[in-house]
């Protein structure tokens, strides 16, 4: 006899209630249902609530990272470079997205002298931002600090002439260029210092007082003509003139035109009588001026007093220092300096004898010893006195060549 | 009406496969979503607590005190938060078929920022494991699902919980897979992989892209440095047997103490963390911080010894004393200090140019991961992952394979199988892994066990002899097993007049042998036949405690009894 179902009393098959089992199914169904919507909501309302405490924490991360950044550089201010590393290295740990305290961390590396480890987190931000300038700059410095100077051109190079994503403005651009010169006339790479040199002031604006510190790095690369023309970018009304004009003075100098040295040396000092260059300027130009035999509208006596007073310094020069000399055994220096000395003498000697005019031959010989002796004398014994470089400054300008 | 039934019990098993399909990438949402809210609550409270630059009081008072209250709520209410959370996840999926009671990721939630948060040195992963591992069990019993379902969860939730807390999501599949289930070939790969992935897209939407470290670009400089990172495999093994030996040596001390003491044990290591705080702060928490400055080769040589000696020290008193909170973190610091120790010294020594600090304290990670943790192939696969670079992967192998080899040696137990057993808590072992799907002790024991107390006389149980039909006895009480003694045994000893003396006189350790129920009847069969005839099943965890006995009248029972139900069956189907 066929089982009813106690629960629907439906008939029952093999023992099951396929009705019942069916309203089972549902239900589980029904609450599989629900629950997986409880569950979806769960993880919707988890999720924007874990956003919004991702968010108060970061702000709280960035503020703690700002405040170790202030603290680092206050730090850094009164010379605790360790702790302002520590400092640093805490604000990138909170906000490692803000170059800034990455390039500040870098700057205490170096200034603690850890060259690598400041390149190694340069080139780590490198990696994020690949075309960053500032990136660049920074290691070329270390790089410069280090002493790669290959590697430190490159850099360089890179921060002028890369790709650069982040905006530079040509201001920014043309002080990495005059650090750059900088560095290449520390370095000694002349050519490469004077291209780089010649761009910046190409891009400069007229009368910008940055002219002056170009022309200062045009004498420094021994190309006075273009040193000259940078000082003539200033005006009277400018403040900085007075340098200007000791500029001009030295560049003067160096074209062997002392009476334009002397010209501009005195207006510089009359501008601003604290330029001691300008007054070291003046004070020998003078003396070129006063001792040259050679210079125009001189009598023939005159030249010959001249030329006896050089003589006369450079014997003195060459005495003091064959008394320095003196306790050292008898060398080739000591036998120079006296054949320096008699020559000087017989010339001298030849000169006070003659009634007639001197003719210029023997004025340039004269000259010749003259800058002889000095050169010797200096480099003997490191005298270098006004009056010796004015001296040596007249037999280059006439070419004497010392032997 | 037939087909209506047959086809109402497929959609109900076709129901299981889709929920649990739909409940792996939920389970994968919300463990990642917990990870998260962990690492946030740690961040969050370490800063309330400590401040940037915290007084020397601060540094001893904050540990101290707050160990004091999760003393409490350990002892109290979330017994099973203690610790790691990594080894308590493994027990329950082998041993108790994937339940964890809702309190269990709760308590571990809540304990865990506490601990970790006030400076205690320990990590988030293993917490963040067993927080994910506990909501998917939850999960799955809400949803009624079967007992193997459930128990498959639990990986799925830890693996989810582990991608997202160190966002490396191919090593948490692994990990889950090589320690939590013991088995690289399990079935469950694909859903792992689907809660890893899911969770750390939640992870990366939220926190956004940033790795947890700045690695270094890696390259080998030369092929003889593999020498030095073969120096520093033996080197981080030895540190990993350091750590391990230590770490079991002062947890068993702590154990020791009287039981009154376990609610201020953690206290006690926090005080003493609080001291070492005061010295070395950096150790305190997690620490990846000085973890990435290791690997920027930022760090000297002395500062690199002195983390990697104090960190060791200060995770091994954190975790001894009691306190919530995992060791995954702090061997990777390890690793990642005595590696830059290593590479600056290679450096300096070796006659031909070799890679930064940074590049072995990278390998290093890896290094003492493998000797602490002992899973090679997450350890692998990890660094593989923070690096994306394969060149990284010789050095590593080599490296990993030397400290593992090391660690094994003096070491033979993993860590978290150790510190289970310290517990009498006995994982099964790969052999009975493999035989999955056979029978089992389980399986022929009877439940029916008769337990003579230790105290019954020997002439009493000789008398009781002959109405028992086994040659042998259970001896213990409380359902605790003390041993196993045969009626040979008792015989002799009546005849040699020690009648009166307890029974438990012929215990002894070497006498008797035991079964647990997953073991594989091979296996039980042949311990049958070395014990007097009454083998003793005993649970896995609780030490001897009884589940029942396997005699050979057991076996032949289940036998007949399995030779009706097929026969009814074929019947029933006929």
């Amino acid at each position: 006899m066929a089982e009813r179902c106690p629960s629907c009393g439906k008939l029952m098959v093999s023992g099951k209630c396929l009705d019942c089992g069916q309203q089972t199914a549902l239900q589980i169904l029904r609450r599989d249902m629900f629950l997986l919507g409880v569950l979806a909501t769960i993880a919707v309302l988890m999720f924007f609530v874990t956003r919004r405490v991702a968010a108060l924490n970061r702000g709280m991360n960035l503020r703690l990272a700002a405040h170790q950044y202030q603290l680092g550089e206050s730090q850094l201010s009164s010379g605790e470079v360790s702790d302002a590393i520590d400092s640093f290295r805490g604000a990138i740990a909170r906000d490692n997205q803000n170059q800034l305290y990455t390039l500040a961390l870098a700057n205490a590396l170096v200034l603690a002298e850890k060259y690598q480890e400041a390149q190694h987190v340069l080139l780590n931000l490198r990696e994020v931002v690949p075309n960053d300038p500032n990136i660049s700059l920074e290691l070329a410095r270390v790089a410069a600090k280090s002493g790669s100077v290959s590697e430190a051109t490159r850099y360089y190079q890179n921060a002028l002439y890369g790709i650069n994503g982040a905006k530079q403005s040509d201001l920014q651009r043309n002080r990495a260029r005059l650090e750059f010169v900088h560095f290449l006339v520390d370095q000694k790479q002349h050519a490469l210092a004077l291209s780089e040199l010649l761009v910046f002031a190409s891009n400069l604006p007229p009368h910008d007082p940055a002219h002056i510190r170009a022309g200062q790095l045009f004498l420094e690369l021994d190309d006075p003509q273009r040193a000259l023309l940078q000082f003539r970018e200033m005006r009277p009304s400018d403040p900085e003139y007075g340098e200007a004009l000791a500029g001009m003075a030295s560049a003067e100098f160096q074209l062997s035109n002392y009476e334009s040295a002397r010209r501009y040396a005195a207006e510089a000092l009359k501008d601003n009588p604290k330029l001691t260059s300008a007054a070291s300027t003046l004070n020998i130009a003078n003396l070129v001026l006063q001792n040259d035999p050679l210079a125009p509208r001189l009598t023939y006596k005159e030249r010959t007093q001249r030329l006896i007073n050089s003589l006369d310094s450079a014997i003195e020069e060459v005495a003091a220092c064959l008394n320095k000399l003196a306790s050292a055994a008898p060398s080739d220096s000591t036998n120079s300096l006296e054949g320096l000395r008699k020559q000087a003498m017989n010339i001298r000697a030849g000169l006070m004898a003659k009634d007639q005019p001197v003719d210029i031959d023997l004025l340039r010989n004269g000259i010749g010893v003259v800058y002889e002796s000095e050169a010797a004398a200096e480099k003997y014994c490191g005298s270098e006195t006004p009056l010796s470089q004015a001296l040596l400054l007249i037999g280059r300008k006439h070419g004497a060549i010392a032997q | 009406m037939r087909p209506l039934g047959l086809f109402l019990a497929q959609r109900l098993r076709f129901r299981e496969n889709q929920i649990f399909l739909t409940l792996t990438i939920l389970i994968g949402i919300v463990a990642g979503l917990s990870a998260v809210l962990f690492t946030l609550a740690i961040q969050t409270l370490q800063y309330s607590f400590f401040g940037i630059a915290p007084s020397h009081l601060r540094l001893v008072l904050v540990p101290t005190a707050v160990s004091i209250l999760t003393g409490v709520l350990l002892a109290k209410f979330f017994p099973e938060a203690r610790g790691s959370g990594i080894p308590q996840t493994e027990v329950a999926y082998h041993l108790e078929e994937g339940v964890i009671p809702p309190r269990v990721p709760l308590g571990k939630f809540i304990t865990g920022v506490l601990c970790v948060g006030s400076g205690h040195s320990m990590g988030r992963e293993g917490p963040s494991v067993q927080i994910g591992a506990g909501l998917a069990s939850v999960i799955g019993r809400w949803f009624k699902l079967s007992p193997s379902r459930i128990q498959n969860l639990v990986p799925i939730g830890a693996a989810a919980a582990l991608s997202a807390a160190f966002n490396t999501p191919v090593s948490a599949v692994l990990f889950a897979l090589e320690e939590i289930i013991g088995d690289m070939n399990a079935a469950l790969i694909g859903s792992a992989v689907i809660a890893s992935v899911t969770a750390v897209i939640i992870e990366r939407s939220i926190l956004g892209n940033n790795t947890l470290f700045r690695v270094p670009a890696y390259h080998l400089t030369n092929p003889a440095e593999l020498l030095g990172y073969a120096l520093l495999g033996i080197v981080g093994g030895i540190i990993s047997v350091i750590f391990c030996k230590g770490l079991l040596y002062l947890r068993a001390a702590f154990a020791r103490l009287p039981k009154s003491t376990v609610m201020f044990q953690p206290a006690m290591g926090g005080l003493a963390v609080g001291i070492i705080l005061i010295f070395v702060p950096q150790v305190m928490g997690v620490g990846y911080e000085y973890v990435d400055q290791a690997l920027s080769g930022s760090l000297i040589l002395k500062t690199l010894l002195i983390l990697c000696f104090v960190k060791l020290a200060a995770t091994v008193i954190s975790y001894s004393s009691g306190n919530a909170g995992g060791i995954f973190a702090p061997s990777l610091f390890l690793g990642a200090m005595a590696g830059g120790a290593v590479g600056i010294l290679f450096q300096r020594f070796a006659p031909f140019p070799t890679s930064g600090s940074g590049a072995y304290a990278l390998v290093g990670m890896g290094v003492t991961f493998a000797g602490i943790i002992r899973a090679p192939m997450t350890s692998v696969f990890m660094i593989f992952e923070l690096t994306q670079d394969y060149q990284i992967l010789v050095p590593l192998m080599i490296a990993n394979m030397l400290s593992f080899l090391i660690s094994k040696q003096f070491q033979p137990h993993p860590i978290y199988h150790a510190l289970l057993e310290q517990n009498h808590i006995y994982l099964p072992g790969p052999d009975t892994r493999l035989a999955a799907g056979s029978w089992r002790a389980k399986d022929v024991m009877s439940r029916d066990v008769n337990l003579f107390s230790p105290e019954t006389s020997i002439q009493s149980m000789c008398e009781s002899a002959k109405s028992f039909l086994q040659p042998g006895f259970l001896v213990g009480e409380n359902g605790s097993l003390e041993g196993v003694v045969s009626i040979a045994a008792v015989e002799r000893a009546v005849e040699s007049g020690r009648g009166k003396d307890p029974v438990s006189a012929l215990i002894t350790e070497e006498s008797w042998l035991h079964v647990h129920p997953d073991h594989p009847l091979d296996l039980v069969l042949e311990r049958l036949t070395q014990n007097p005839g009454v083998l003793p099943v005993l649970s896995r965890s609780g030490f001897r405690r009884i589940m029942g006995v396997i005699t050979r009248a057991s076996i032949l029972r289940i036998l007949d009894n399995s030779q009706e139900a097929s026969a009814s069956g074929f019947l029933e189907h006929a």
